[in-house]
């Protein structure tokens, strides 16, 4: 209740104050981190502090600096700092605060720097260790006992002698906390503050993500998302949350659009997406995405194939499409033909062409 | 008293010697005719105080006039296991799965070795590597300590005996004899086992069992001792095997046992009156690492060895263990020096100490430290170990200034068990596996854990089946059929490191194509690389992107199948073993894994069109078997549905065979 109050009395003077000034705006979260425990919440209170426009400029929050998995460290209360979006700006130590390695000696500026990049590391090794493989156990057949220190990890995750330091640090700056912290971000966003972010490199995908969580769908939005698609190819992913969801309209927009700029490499995904989708398709979206049949490995075909049975879509222009998949140079993509062929209506002339395959590959089907 | 015993008693007190009437006598050697007139049957019937006892046999078993039951029996099977714990047990399965007929002869009424509720060790394995991370068993271990997951999630060791018993006793070729002592080996001329002779306590029955191959897995070793096998005692000079942590000269110290005990809160304080025959215990003493905290569950330093015969000695080593146990536990309780223990009282003390070391057989090769952190390749790996060098100190509990343990070194990887040390140099059908296998005192001090020595049981398991079905003899096959026993091992799902499978029978070799519906992490292409497990940093598995899933296969040309197998995860990187203290972390679990598939089916294409074979809603292991009547098929598709928690479904590794 304190910590609403406080969150409420914060939000109240922001308003009163009319946006004209940074202030600061006080978030109680519950958060898992991972050297604390893996299935209890901790706690804290994230501090927003807000821009001039009364939007998200950066995130702090006051942390212990470590962890301690043996006892044996000093701790102390350092204060981390986030952009907007979640990313790792500084760490701040109170004046008189020095970081200590084992055996009490300070950290070096050296080891600083060091922590500096270890913590602005998103794909730091620290990331998959639990707490319990940072020190050894030995003990005998009975019950395991801890020991100090051991080192499991490539030197350049840690700071040598503050292993503790470096785990507990780089779990609080890397947690469920940039989660939250894009989501209030988020949240004080409007859909055209999104779809300005959408132009913008390194934002594309938190603006993508939270326009699907405020439903943003226009044809307008559609476009900006396609357009970082298409400079992106790599975006299609997190989009597809975006059009499974979309309004039928827009769905059958972006299907259309997102087909006409396929790469390849996103082609399985993108099968994929339409096969699992409720959302409906038109003739002439299949009339468009036949012609790749002929450029499809085995599991597109396969996939493509699935998705024609299970949505019902067999036209006359996808037959003329498959028939000639019979003699494919690969003869798995030629029987998987013949098998979704032998099963549909066809015309004399395919009926021929399916005999004739079946009389020559009849030992192989 | 029950009603029914006090008739019991009326009847023995009018009639006890008028129970022989003529008609009723059909041992006419042994009646008493004098007695004949004197008895009413037709009275004692109707009381039927006796069930269907023969009130005739108190008279005879009672006036000697009736020989005792004569419970001399032959038995005759192919393999013979002699000891019912972790080594034993997958030994027996492993040989009877292999088509052998297998007895398993186990001298206690309950089955689990040092891990049983008598003893209550925890069945460590690859506990922890240097990294922290274990490096868990599979193959039958791994499916008993599942099955333990799923019948015992309460962690009862009372349970657990049952948990075996059952997993035991539901395996078709085997047939288990409890409370039956192997006394001795009954040779033939030509030097090999003949038969065991066997004594069952509960029966009185002498057992005769004749088998082609026997296996000791009993720890003391008792059955290879009489056939003659050499065996060793005692610790090596370092000299012998370049061994830096043995001692300078051999002597005959060994590992002791331990006794355990367990406590509990009773939510009010608890007085503790030491029994007679406790032994004080001195903390002033004692070296720091013999901790007293955690005190729950006892200790495992309490521990007594030998430097002559500790079988012999073994009666009067376990009163004093006895007495040392409780001397720590009166210490615990009566110093003043741990108020936490107020309201604690012992509500279990072992009667039966775990046993360490006694003989170690002499095979064709010699395991010694140096092979251990070395990692030394051998040809004929078929196990591997990868706890600690955790050698316990000379004289144990009586030798309090030096730590309990050495723990002389970490590996950063399993090392292998080669195939030549678990058969007998001079016994020619003789096997073993466990803490006898033929090895160093130091190679012992980590290769002793019971999930090795189950890996080394499921070796020489498999090994005694292969001998029975070519007719060979162990270092035959050792020899010439190494890479048969490698492959049936894989097959089966124990991991041999650094020995991927290439079973050549195995027809997915063949597929024109192998993919997965969804790939979140891996390769479908992996799934027939030979490997069952991730390991040195190398991805051997295909993840999918959720669930629901498939993996598909496809041939070009039809293929006769009969059997698809899959390996799935279950996290090796965490151990699952029953432990006391029910231990739940990152790297400990007492659930079942999360990472498990728990129900899948598989779908053959015939004639064009996809045809369910077989579901399983509620898988139960990593290893998962498909037996099915022949199809003709050119495409499978494994569909996965649900794991036990986790979000994408993990496979290792899929085959199929005709």
């Amino acid at each position: 209740m304190k910590n609403l109050l406080h969150f409420i009395t914060s939000a109240c003077l922001c308003l009163w104050v009319g946006f004209n000034s940074t202030d600061e705006i006080k978030h109680s979260l519950q958060i898992i981190h991972k050297g604390i425990s893996l299935t209890k919440p901790v706690i804290c209170t994230l501090v927003e502090v807000t821009n001039d426009n009364a939007l998200p400029h950066e995130f702090y929050m006051d942390v212990e600096s470590v962890v301690c998995g043996d006892n044996q460290c000093k701790i102390d209360v350092v204060r981390i700092y986030w952009d907007e979006l979640g990313r790792f700006n500084k760490l701040v130590l109170p004046k008189d605060v020095h970081l200590e390695k084992a055996e009490g000696i300070s950290f070096t500026d050296k080891d600083y720097n060091k922590l500096n990049d270890i913590l602005k590391n998103e794909d730091s090794p620290l990331q998959d260790v639990f707490k319990d493989e940072i020190v050894g156990t030995v003990g005998g057949e009975g019950v395991d006992a801890m020991s100090g220190e051991t080192i499991l990890l490539e030197k350049s995750a840690y700071v040598k002698g503050a292993v503790w330091t470096c785990y507990s640090l780089w779990h609080w700056v890397h947690g469920d906390i940039k989660q939250h912290i894009k989501d209030i971000t988020g949240k004080s966003y409007s859909k055209q503050d999104l779809r300005l972010l959408l132009k913008q490199k390194d934002y594309q995908a938190f603006a993508i993500e939270q326009l699907t969580k405020k439903e943003g769908y226009s044809k307008q939005t559609a476009h900006v998302i396609l357009n970082a698609i298409e400079t992106d190819p790599s975006l299609l992913k997190s989009s597809l949350p975006y059009w499974e969801n979309a309004p039928k309209s827009i769905y059958a927009f972006g299907s259309e659009e997102l087909l006409s700029m396929l790469k390849p490499t996103n082609r399985m995904l993108f099968l994929t997406s339409i096969l699992q989708t409720q959302q409906e398709l038109s003739p002439d979206f299949f009339n468009q995405l036949t012609p790749l049949v002929s450029e499809f490995t085995y599991q597109e075909i396969d996939i493509f194939l699935n998705i024609l049975k299970e949505k019902q879509m067999v036209t006359n222009n996808i037959i003329q499409s498959l028939v000639p998949l019979l003699k494919a140079e690969n003869f798995i993509i030629s029987r998987r033909a013949y098998y979704f062929l032998e099963g549909i209506d066809l015309s004399k002339e395919n009926e021929r062409k399916t005999s004739n395959f079946f009389e020559k590959w009849k030992d192989r089907l | 008293m029950t009603r029914r015993n006090m008739k019991r008693r009326k009847f023995f007190k009018k009639s006890v010697k008028g129970t022989l009437g003529a008609s009723m006598i059909p041992l006419s050697g042994f009646s008493n005719p004098a007695e004949k007139t004197r008895t009413d049957y037709n009275s004692i019937n109707t009381e039927t105080p006796f069930g269907n006892t023969d009130p005739k046999q108190w008279h005879q078993m009672g006036s000697g006039k009736k020989p005792r039951p004569d419970r001399r029996k032959t038995v005759t099977y192919d393999v013979a296991v002699i000891g019912g714990g972790a080594a034993g047990m997958c030994a027996a399965i492993s040989a009877a799965r292999n088509g052998s007929k297998v007895v398993l002869i186990q001298d206690r009424p309950i089955l689990g070795g040092n891990s049983s509720s008598e003893i209550r060790v925890h069945l460590n394995g690859v506990n922890h590597l240097r990294n922290g991370l274990p490096e868990r068993e599979t193959g039958i271990i791994e499916e008993i300590l599942l099955h333990n997951r799923f019948h015992n999630p309460q962690d009862s060791y009372p349970v657990w005996d049952h948990v075996l018993y059952d997993f035991i006793t539901k395996e078709e070729n085997l047939d288990l004899k409890l409370n039956t002592t192997a006394i001795r080996a009954i040779l033939s001329d030509d030097g090999t086992i003949k038969a065991a002779y066997c004594w069952q306590l509960t029966t009185e029955t002498e057992f005769t069992i004749e088998a082609n191959m026997f296996i000791d897995c009993s720890g003391d070793g008792l059955l290879g001792a009489t056939a003659g096998a050499l065996y060793r005692t005692g610790r090596e000079a370092s000299s012998e095997f370049n061994e830096k942590y043995a001692p300078n000269e051999a002597d005959g110290w060994q590992m002791g046992s331990t006794v355990l005990l367990g406590s509990k809160d009773m939510g009010k304080p608890m007085p503790f009156e030491p029994p007679h025959f406790t032994l004080k215990y001195d903390a002033e003493k004692s070296h720091k690492e013999r901790q007293l905290k955690p005190f729950e569950l006892g200790f495992w330093w309490v521990e007594l060895g030998s430097d002559e015969d500790i079988i012999g000695e073994f009666e009067d080593n376990k009163h004093k263990l006895l007495g040392y146990a409780y001397g720590v536990w009166d210490y615990m309780k009566n110093s003043g020096k741990f108020p936490e223990t107020e309201n604690y009282a012992l509500d279990w003390v072992s009667s039966l100490p775990g046993k360490r070391e006694s003989r170690r057989f002499i095979g064709d090769y010699i395991l010694s430290e140096p092979d251990l952190i070395g990692n030394k390749q051998f040809d004929d790996a078929v196990a591997f170990g990868g706890w600690s060098l955790d050698e316990h100190n000379p004289g144990g509990i009586e030798n309090l200034s030096e730590p309990p343990s050495y723990f002389h070194e970490d590996f950063e990887e399993p090392y292998q068990i080669p195939f030549r040390s678990l058969y007998s140099k001079n016994v020619p059908n003789l096997l073993f596996a466990g803490r006898n296998i033929s090895q160093t005192h130091i190679a012992l001090s980590s290769s002793r854990i019971m999930a090795t020595c189950a890996l080394e049981g499921q070796a020489v398991g498999t090994a005694a089946a292969l001998c029975v079905k070519k007719k060979i003899l162990p270092r035959t096959l050792g020899e010439n059929h190494i890479n048969d026993l490698q492959e049936q091992l894989i097959r089966d799902d124990a991991f041999i490191p650094n020995r991927p499978a290439n079973d050549n029978t195995d027809l997915l070799k063949s597929a024109a194509l192998i993919f997965g519906s969804s790939t979140s992490s891996g390769d479908a292409k992996l799934l027939k690389d030979g490997w069952s497990r991730d390991y040195h940093d190398k991805k051997h598995h295909w993840q999918s992107d959720g669930l629901p899933a498939h993996v598909q296969v496809e041939w070009e040309d039809r293929v006769s199948i009969s059997k698809l197998e899959i390996k799935c995860d279950t996290n090796v990187k965490r151990n699952l073993m029953l432990r006391r203290d029910s231990l739940e972390n990152d790297i400990y679990t007492t659930k079942i894994p999360k990472e498990m598939l728990q129900s899948l089916d598989i779908e053959a294409r015939i004639n064009g069109k996809w045809v369910n074979i077989k579901s399983i809603d509620k898988n139960k292991t990593r290893l998962i078997k498909f037996n099915f009547d022949t199809i003709e098929t050119t495409a499978i598709r494994i569909n996965l549905k649900s794991t036990y928690g986790a979000q994408h479904a993990k496979l290792f590794e899929v085959r199929c065979y005709s």
